[in-house]
């Protein structure tokens, strides 16, 4: 038996009808059949499966109580876990990008100044700073991230960008490109290993389901 | 000020009763297969100047180690690792003794690891090491322990081997800056195939990176070398590397392990100073590997003196306590509990030893009087008190 967790949410549905597709049968987790559950069984494959959110995917796969996930590489940049990293599904699409206030872009490279950057995800800004050899302050934020510099408290931001249509109502425009996100299929260290037999059909199976 | 006198330090924990009885008992397990093979113990300072643990490819990072300062103001951590304290004996004290030495021990290590994630920052290894042994040989006489330690425990166990020169080859047949290359090896050992796709859209050599990117999945039974041999095509180094895993392998299926044998070409562990064959052991019920090892033929000379050929394997015993959860290893109430007052404290201690020659445990009781003792006894549920005031043995079934 394996033991899948999937992100709540948007993950979780794609995800679904990606394992819908390759033949797996997940009834139990329709909507109105659900209930209170919390662990659910495919119909003809010794899978269970349960619902996490992102950052505890992460946290059960690399515990090893759950063999294998799907979360998005925007939890994964943010987490600290050991864990495989499979497939790239390829749903879920986004992106991290440094964002600031529009024509301000010039102004913000020039000057040598102290910067800060206000991020709902340190580590990926961190991260991000580092690779370019550049050192600033993160100041982490809960809520809306685009509120920071507006209300003066950062010079820009670090944040997941769908169509950047917020950013643009709030006068803020896409500076650089800090990293592509999708859902991603992780695996236990352990259980790849232990369990090669059930978690190497899993795997090829959404594969072939891959989109592009 | 907050006080903290009633909590222990993040990462550390207080281990009561039946786990610890439990290290004890898996700890007593591998000594005892460490024994038999003809290794012999050692024990190590749990404090080591910073600078044995600063060399060349060593991978715990200076933030993973706990630091102190000793009276002289040398900078001094936590032992962070057993196997380099082992090579600086080796490399010092024991550099005349007579090779092979063969070295274990039952230790702690700290590594200093980030909160909440139920990750310890202390915790037992107990290992072995083979030191003055090359070759194949030195290899089985590792790998045959291994799999004895492993099997003493019990669980269900797979030992995966894998070959730092298998890869090594593989990723220095492309041109590779320093930097990318530790990306690579770092996604090779994450299985993370979905990264290093990502990489081949930046390097020259196409053909050659789509080998990088299949070593991931280069794991599993024997079958594994015939696709090994070809991804390796032309490459010598790689190829010779794989026939030496082959044999290696050969020689622990033909012992009767064929079952518990797997292996992994893309095995890259954290740690480098390996630079042979390298494995790693894991337990039903453990979600990490428990055991790691491998081959280190080039740590010693970091401590002065001849390099050595070393190999050598550790065991987790935390994770594999974790692992074994549920398992029956309570203490086992006393035979007897005796009743005694200072004037009859001696011939308490003598009807003592003389259960003890018949096999039976008595236990002094503290109680005030007997009827205490008895129900002292109830409760901790030893079958029998034995009231000796007086001097004289009064026992009563309870």
């Amino acid at each position: 038996m394996i033991r899948m967790a999937l992100t709540k949410g948007r993950i979780e549905e794609k995800a679904l009808e990606m394992l819908s597709a390759c033949g797996y049968d997940v009834s139990e987790l329709e909507p109105d059949r659900r209930g209170r559950k919390l662990f659910f069984r495919v119909g003809n494959a010794d899978i269970e499966i349960v619902l996490a959110k992102a950052a505890d995917v992460i946290t059960y796969v690399s515990h090893g109580v759950c063999d294998a996930g799907i979360v998005g590489k925007d939890t994964i940049m943010e987490s600290d876990g050991r864990f495989h990293e499979l497939l790239d599904l390829n749903f879920g699409r986004c992106r991290f990008a440094l964002a600031g206030p529009a024509g301000k872009y010039d102004e913000f490279r020039r000057g040598y100044g102290h910067k800060i950057i206000a991020s709902k995800y340190p580590r990926v800004t961190k991260n991000y700073f580092d690779s370019l050899g550049s050192d600033v302050e993160i100041v982490k934020i809960e809520g809306s991230v685009e509120l920071a510099p507006l209300l003066g408290l950062s010079d820009a931001i670090v944040d997941i960008v769908e169509t950047g249509s917020t950013l643009k109502a709030n006068g803020l425009e896409v500076w650089e490109d800090v990293a592509r996100i999708s859902a991603r299929l992780i695996a236990n260290v352990a259980s790849v290993k232990l369990k090669k037999a059930e978690i190497d059909p899993l795997a090829a199976a959404l594969e072939t389901r891959i989109e592009d | 000020m907050n006080k903290r006198n009633k909590g222990v330090p993040e990462g550390t924990r207080d281990i009561i009763f039946e786990e610890a009885r439990l290290r004890r008992e898996i700890g007593r397990r591998l000594e005892n297969v460490y024994e038999n093979a003809g290794f012999d113990c050692v024990s190590t300072p749990a404090v080591e100047y910073y600078d044995v643990f600063d060399y060349p490819g060593q991978s715990i990072g200076q933030e993973q180690m706990f630091k102190l300062t000793d009276p002289s103001g040398q900078l001094i951590v936590l032992r962070a690792d057993n196997t380099t304290p082992v090579a600086r004996i080796a490399a010092t004290k024991l550099r005349t003794a007579p090779l092979p030495l063969k070295i274990y021990y039952t230790q702690d290590v700290w590594r200093i690891e980030k909160g909440y994630s139920g990750r310890r920052s202390e915790y037992t290894q107990s290992g072995a090491e083979l030191i003055g042994a090359p070759g194949l040989k030195g290899d089985l006489i590792c790998l045959s322990c291994a799999i004895d330690a492993l099997a003493s425990i019990g669980a269900d166990f797979k030992l995966e081997l894998g070959c730092v020169g298998y890869y090594s080859a593989i990723v220095d047949a492309l041109d590779l800056s320093d930097e990318d290359k530790a990306d690579v090896l770092r996604w090779i050992d994450a299985k993370n195939s979905v990264s290093l796709s990502g990489m081949s859209r930046r390097i020259d050599d196409a053909e050659g990176f789509d080998r990088v990117r299949r070593l991931p999945l280069l794991y599993g039974d024997g079958r594994i070398f015939r696709e090994a041999e070809s991804l390796a095509e032309g490459n010598e180094k790689a190829l010779e590397s794989l026939s030496y895993l082959r044999r290696l392998y050969d020689a622990v299926c033909s012992a009767g392990y064929a079952e518990k044998i797997i292996i992994d070409l893309g095995m890259v562990h954290s740690i480098d100073y390996y630079t042979g064959v390298v494995f790693t052991g894991y337990i039903a019920g453990a979600g990490e590997p428990v055991l790691t090892g491998g081959r280190y033929d080039n740590l010693i000379s970091n401590f002065g003196g001849a390099s050595l050929p070393a190999t050598g394997f550790a065991i987790n015993l935390a994770l594999v306590c974790d692992a074994l959860r549920g398992y029956e290893c309570g203490k086992k109430p006393a035979d007897m509990l005796i009743y005694f007052t200072p004037d009859d404290f001696s011939a308490a201690r003598e009807y003592a030893a003389k259960a003890a020659e018949n096999g039976l445990s008595a236990e002094l009781s503290s109680a005030a009087s007997f009827d205490e003792a008895i129900s002292e006894a109830r409760s901790r549920r030893i079958s029998r008190a034995v009231d000796m005031s007086g001097g004289r043995a009064k026992a009563v079934d309870v």
